[in-house]
């Protein structure tokens, strides 16, 4: 029999063999605690010559083998056999969050871990209405994925849709929440994320509460969010720490921060290239002075800025912060003040690129923030050619291709079309917390958010 | 992807390829015009946007052509530039009186027709050598076109002239053979000067107005505010309303810039000042209607209404209140 283990492992140098009297003890050495099985193992076996039956050991068959030693098991081979749970603790901790970080409010993150990720969900809604479905995904990976709602507030529809796709799903592995989202939405051709994703516990919990589903995946540290709309990405949930005016001062800068981000540069190419006369005189003559002796046309100029600042973003996200800081003030001195030395590009361009980009970095989500520079591009393009029509024209592309996009038969400018007056006010503006009582029709049947008072 | 392909393909012929690099532009911002002997002589200021360190280059170049027709002229000056010109931040229009007598709507219609010519310019008349207010400025370093703007500017403060910069509506006047109003500017010995405003008609300069009667015309037709003084009282009086019918009636609101006689806390007084006022005005007004009338000039189309225009005797009305008294120190 260890033969046939040894071989359906082929031999892999992780599998221990030990011989103890008339005991042989296999484990996965990378899953297991040596510890725990020197304690729980081992010693039992020298001392007492038994295998002590207890909450963590189970009497197999054989075909089970592999999947127990798989699951961080050890297996102790006698005349039965027994699986002992020995599972070595793999994770890191919980930290900080990374990527959603805000200034008020729980500052505890999802790791890899799914247990410890439930446990983190469940300490905040302490409910046996929050339901969690496991899937097993990954023919080879055998991935343990887990779909969270709670029940009776999120409408059973979606929570059938979802399980149906996560059903269909036959591929070799899921290594990460990303590589699931990306499936989910594969069948759609558009350069926006369509599924929200989330680090933060508290963050997750009140999506739940709203009704929506949550989607998390083993040796991932992000959940999934079901239906996600476009005003998710520009209106965090983490809002919700501060106060309601100055919440809607900053929604209000976020949207000027879109439109500032995707049109800054294109409506500059088409003012001094095609509609000089809307510019004032003194401004025109200001534009000219600082494209003197700039050898490109102002297009140009403005696509290679583009890209200068596109190759900066990604090198200091890939490089380790350590080295974060040395690219980026090459990268300043590079573009705000050699580039403008050698005449390579116009001041006036470095300021137009440089409130563009800054304005981005203000949505936290990289796939949004990748998705506004595709934008950018198309909208820059569109203007290189056509001046303010082709902006025009190019937005107008944008608002029919965002109307046209849902997912889960939830449309992406929700809560604009279908117009949906409390998801509004919960994302687009902010009403005071204690006015918050109900919650939005599209997301749920249950919309009373209040508790009765008897 | 078939329906993009074939909307892009629309959309590249249906829009206008005006594409036009800055730098290639020469930024026109005024034009100065002269016609003797069947030939049109034409200047243009062209704005310099190159600036070095040290500012010795002059703020604006002038360009001169010539031509039996305008679009010869400003061809001549094409040949002379490497840049293209562009006559959307056009500012200021100065026409010798020859143009006027010539005829004005050949210059305008050779503007107004090009869509990429700004409509907000201001028109002047002159008597002087259009090429000497051109050039008035260079020596001074500045951009002639803008400091004859900023002239005007300032001179809205005293009320002389105020000519209007609604390019359309003026040449609408002009079409139409209403008669209208124009200001002009000329060459001093040394200095550029505005001077009083024309009304023309129909090709003819009917008529310079005087300092006084510039600031009631601009007063009546522009509500432009103007300074009065009378018995120890200064006062900026602005037009509220006007009707002209077979009767003027006018209403004027006050405002107190100096006082040394009049208590303004007491109502005999105040009610003193407003009937001075009234009396004033409606002198001013008066004499400025019959010096209209006696020139056969009907600014305010008031023919329509009154057959015997140039003899009737207008009764005038005006009305007015103290609406500031301004700050009192007891």
């Amino acid at each position: 029999m260890i033969n046939d283990i040894k071989t359906l492992f082929n031999n892999s140098s992780d599998l221990i063999i030990k011989k103890i009297k008339e005991y042989t003890v296999l484990y996965l050495e990378s899953l297991c605690s040596s510890d725990k099985i020197n304690e729980y193992i081992l010693k039992d076996i020298a001392i007492n010559n038994t295998v002590t039956m207890g909450p963590n050991t189970k009497e197999i068959t054989k075909k089970n083998i592999a999947t127990f030693l798989n699951n961080g098991f050890a297996i102790v081979l006698s005349k039965k056999i027994y699986a002992i749970e020995v599972k070595a603790i793999l994770d890191r901790g919980i930290n900080k969050p990374e990527v959603e970080i805000s200034i008020n409010g729980p500052k505890d993150a999802l790791e890899e871990n799914i247990q410890i990720n439930l446990g983190l969900i469940k300490k905040r809604i302490r409910s046996e209405k929050l339901v969690n479905v496991d899937y097993t995904l990954g023919k080879y990976a055998n991935t343990k994925v887990s779909v969270l709602y709670v029940s009776g507030i999120a409408k059973k529809e979606l929570v059938k849709d979802v399980s149906s796709k996560l059903n269909n799903i036959n591929i070799d592995s899921i290594k990460d929440a990303l590589v699931l989202k990306k499936i989910l939405e594969s069948n759609k051709n558009t350069i926006f994320p369509l599924i929200n994703t989330s680090e933060r516990p508290d963050v997750i919990s009140d999506y739940l509460l709203e009704g929506k589903i949550a989607i998390l995946i083993d040796n991932s540290p992000t959940a999934l969010i079901i239906p996600s709309f476009f005003v998710d990405y520009i209106n965090p949930v983490t809002d919700m720490y501060m106060l309601s005016v100055n919440v809607n001062v900053l929604k209000i800068l976020r949207m000027i921060c879109l439109f500032i981000t995707l049109l800054t540069p294109a409506i500059y190419i088409s003012l001094i290239n095609y509609n000089q006369e809307t510019l004032q005189l003194k401004i025109l003559i200001n534009f000219t002075n600082q494209r003197n002796g700039v050898p490109f046309p102002a297009s140009v100029e403005a696509i290679i800025m583009l890209i200068i600042c596109a190759i900066l973003k990604e090198s200091d996200l890939r490089f380790p912060s350590s080295y974060g800081s040395a690219t980026s003030i090459l990268g300043a001195l590079i573009i705000g003040e050699a580039a403008v030395a050698a005449g390579i590009s116009s001041p006036i361009m470095i300021i137009v690129i440089a409130i563009s980009f800054i304005t981005s970095l203000i949505f936290n989500d990289i796939e949004f923030t990748n998705s506004l520079r595709f934008l950018r591009f198309a909208f820059l393009l569109s203007a290189t050619f056509l001046g303010l029509y082709g902006i025009l024209i190019a937005f107008l592309f944008f608002i029919l291709h965002i109307s046209s996009l849902s997912l889960f038969n939830y449309s992406y400018v929700t809560p604009l079309s279908p117009f949906d007056k409390v998801y509004l006010e919960n994302t687009l503006i902010d009403i005071k917390t204690t006015k918050k009582t109900k919650r939005s029709k599209l997301l749920s049947n249950n919309i009373i958010k209040k508790r009765d008072h008897k | 992807m078939k329906k993009i392909i074939i909307l892009i393909l629309f959309i590249i012929p249906l829009c206008g390829c005006d594409f036009e690099e800055l730098n290639n532009l020469g930024i026109v911002t005024g034009l100065y015009i002269n016609y003797e002997a069947g030939n049109y002589e034409t200047y243009v200021e062209i704005i310099n946007d190159k600036v070095n360190e040290y500012k010795v280059l002059p703020a604006s170049y002038i360009y001169e052509g010539e031509g039996k027709t305008l679009d010869e002229s400003i061809n001549n000056i094409r040949n002379k530039i490497n840049k293209d010109l562009y006559f959307n931040h056009l500012e200021l229009l100065i026409l010798n009186y020859n143009v006027l007598y010539n005829d004005i709507n050949v210059i305008n219609d050779y503007l107004l027709r090009s869509p990429l010519i700004s409509n907000h310019i201001v028109t002047l008349l002159t008597n002087s050598d259009i090429s000497k207010i051109a050039s008035s400025q260079s020596k001074n370093n500045n951009v002639t076109s803008s400091f004859i703007i900023s002239l005007i500017k300032s001179n809205k403060k005293i009320n002389t002239l105020i000519p209007s910069d609604d390019y359309d509506f003026k040449i609408a006047e002009l079409k139409s053979k209403k008669f209208t109003s124009i200001g002009s500017i000329e060459m001093g010995s040394e200095n550029i000067y505005l001077d009083n405003t024309l009304i023309i008609n129909d090709h003819e300069i009917l008529l310079k107005l005087n300092n006084e009667d510039s600031i009631i015309y601009n007063s009546l037709i522009n509500k432009s505010p103007i300074t009065i003084t009378l018995d120890g009282i200064e006062l900026k009086a602005k037009l509220n309303s006007i009707e002209f019918d077979k009767d003027i009636s006018a209403k004027y609101s006050l405002e107190v810039i100096s006082n040394t006689k009049y208590d303004l806390d007491d109502v005999n007084s105040l009610n003193k000042i407003t009937i001075l006022f009234n009396e004033k005005m409606k002198l001013n007004i008066k004499n400025f209607i019959k010096k209209l009338q006696s020139n056969n000039i009907d600014l305010f189309s008031l023919k329509e209404k009154i057959s015997s225009y140039k003899d009737y005797d207008f009764n005038i009305e005006v009305n007015s209140k103290i609406t500031k008294k301004g700050e009192l120190v007891s």
